[in-house]
């Protein structure tokens, strides 16, 4: 009963006269807002290195596609008579560059790229004697960095060999199409026997054209023969005989040419070979 | 204390409010330091969002011009671009039937200039003339066309941010046809 009028007492006295707080109290109440204040801070700065970052990021993809613009266009020009395209490799060779912008640097590689023809699938499948595009595509990689080289981003395309031109009509008797095809490594071919020729192709400015596939076509004068080219179409091997019904061989002698003929870019060309005599 | 409790003593009260002040103090850094880092990000965002804004709009128009009306011309430098190209993208220009002879342009096709004046870029189209501003705060545009083919546009764009300068560079080939 005491113990109650005593609490009750208590009570009314704290209720009618307010304590008031502590220093300790004081001190802890004050920490306990810088604390909550400092998260605040801290979450506001956070707001504004991701938003900086985002912007920096932004710039730096800018930056890596109008390198890539930039290699694009001066891979499609020439120099003199040289195709620029021939000279990526060698000048982006992966050295660090200063960008525009301070604090961006620019680095730039590129390597060859092999292409089959015309189907990768199918290509796959025949991995003794793959028709392989060598020198039609570079594959390139443009990386900004920034921050000290702390974040970085990469940009990666294909580029192509921009369309080369055969050489104009007949501007001399050494470059009349554009194909040019070796003289047979015997000639005449014995009897029952065989001759390798090769193609190949030079642009306008007598530089070699790759990538081209042929097609071989035997043209019979007074004899006649058997072609067979590879699957690219570079070579071919001409067999003087020819294949009776009953499967035997035989030879007919008298004279034949060749012809390989090579489309590149919508414009056919072709050569033809000097006459080979059949013994 | 616990029949009787007081209030703060003079030296409670002060240095409590040394506390309280030591903290506002800090925060006050805080506060000043934050909004300087604020307004600087916002500085430096600002610059490069309108460059990269004016720039891009400005070298997508390019691969839809028809070359030979790009002014300034091959070899040389100015400080517009002045290009003829057709009303619609010309990716959009897709022929219901193939076309029996060679392809060329849509015939429709408007005029297009860009330049700066007063520190905005501006894209001037069509008859008459229809303005847009792009971006504004710049204070240089330069124009370059290169020899050869194929035809390359360098366009360089300059915002002064603060105390310094900052420039873009940025490049785009003319459609071949």
């Amino acid at each position: 009963m005491d113990g109650g009028s005593q609490q009750a007492h208590s009570g009314s006295a704290l209720k009618g006269k307010p304590r008031a707080l502590t220093l300790l109290e004081t001190v802890l109440a004050t920490f306990l807002l810088l604390w909550a204040i400092l998260i605040v801070v801290r979450l506001f700065h956070s707001g504004i290195a991701y938003t900086s970052r985002s912007m920096e990021q932004e710039t730096a993809v800018f930056l890596a596609e109008q390198q890539l613009e930039r290699m694009r266009a001066w891979s499609e020009s020439t120099t003199g008579n040289v195709y620029n395209f021939d000279n990526l490799i060698s000048i982006y060779n992966g050295t660090p560059v200063a960008a525009e912008l301070p604090g961006f640097t620019i680095t730039t590689r590129v390597v060859a790229r092999e292409l089959y023809s015309g189907c990768s699938q199918i290509e796959l499948s025949q991995p003794s004697d793959r028709r392989v595009l060598t020198d039609s595509a570079r594959t390139v990689q443009v990386e900004v960095k920034w921050a000290g080289d702390r974040r970085q981003v990469s940009l990666c395309t294909v580029l192509a060999r921009p369309p080369l031109r055969f050489p104009d009509p007949a501007p001399s008797p050494t470059l009349p199409t554009g194909v040019t095809l070796s003289s047979p490594s015997d000639n005449p071919v014995p009897h029952l026997g065989s001759t390798s020729l090769q193609a190949g192709a030079i642009d306008r400015y007598g530089a070699p054209l790759r990538d081209l596939f042929y097609e071989w076509e035997l043209v019979p004068i007074s004899g006649a023969g058997t072609l067979e080219q590879s699957r690219a179409g570079d070579s071919a091997r001409l067999y003087n005989w020819v294949y009776l019904p009953d499967g035997s061989k035989a030879s007919t002698g008298g004279d034949v040419t060749v012809r390989v003929t090579a489309r590149y870019h919508g414009q056919s060309v072709y050569q033809e070979s000097e006459r080979i005599h059949l013994l | 204390m616990r029949g009787q409790p007081h209030g703060l003593t003079l030296l409670e009260a002060l240095m409590s409010m040394f506390f309280v002040m030591l903290l506002m103090g800090l925060f006050a850094g805080l506060t000043h330091e934050f909004q300087s880092v604020l307004k600087q990000s916002e500085s430096k965002a600002s610059t490069l969002t309108t460059l990269q804004l004016g720039l891009r709009r400005l070298l997508e128009e390019v691969p839809q011009a028809l070359p030979a009306t790009i002014s300034p011309a091959p070899g040389s430098s100015a400080s517009e671009l002045r290009l003829a190209r057709p009303i619609e993208d010309l990716g959009a220009w897709l022929p219901a039937i193939a076309p029996n002879t060679p392809w060329s342009p849509p015939s429709t096709q408007i005029r297009v200039r860009y330049y700066v004046s007063q520190g905005t870029l501006y894209r001037e189209a069509g008859s008459p003339p229809g303005l847009q501003a792009l971006s504004q705060g710049l204070n240089g545009l330069t124009v370059r066309t290169r020899l050869g083919a194929p035809l390359v546009v360098e366009v360089q764009l300059s915002q002064l941010e603060s105390r310094r300068t900052v420039v873009l560079n940025g490049v785009a080939m003319a459609g071949r046809f």
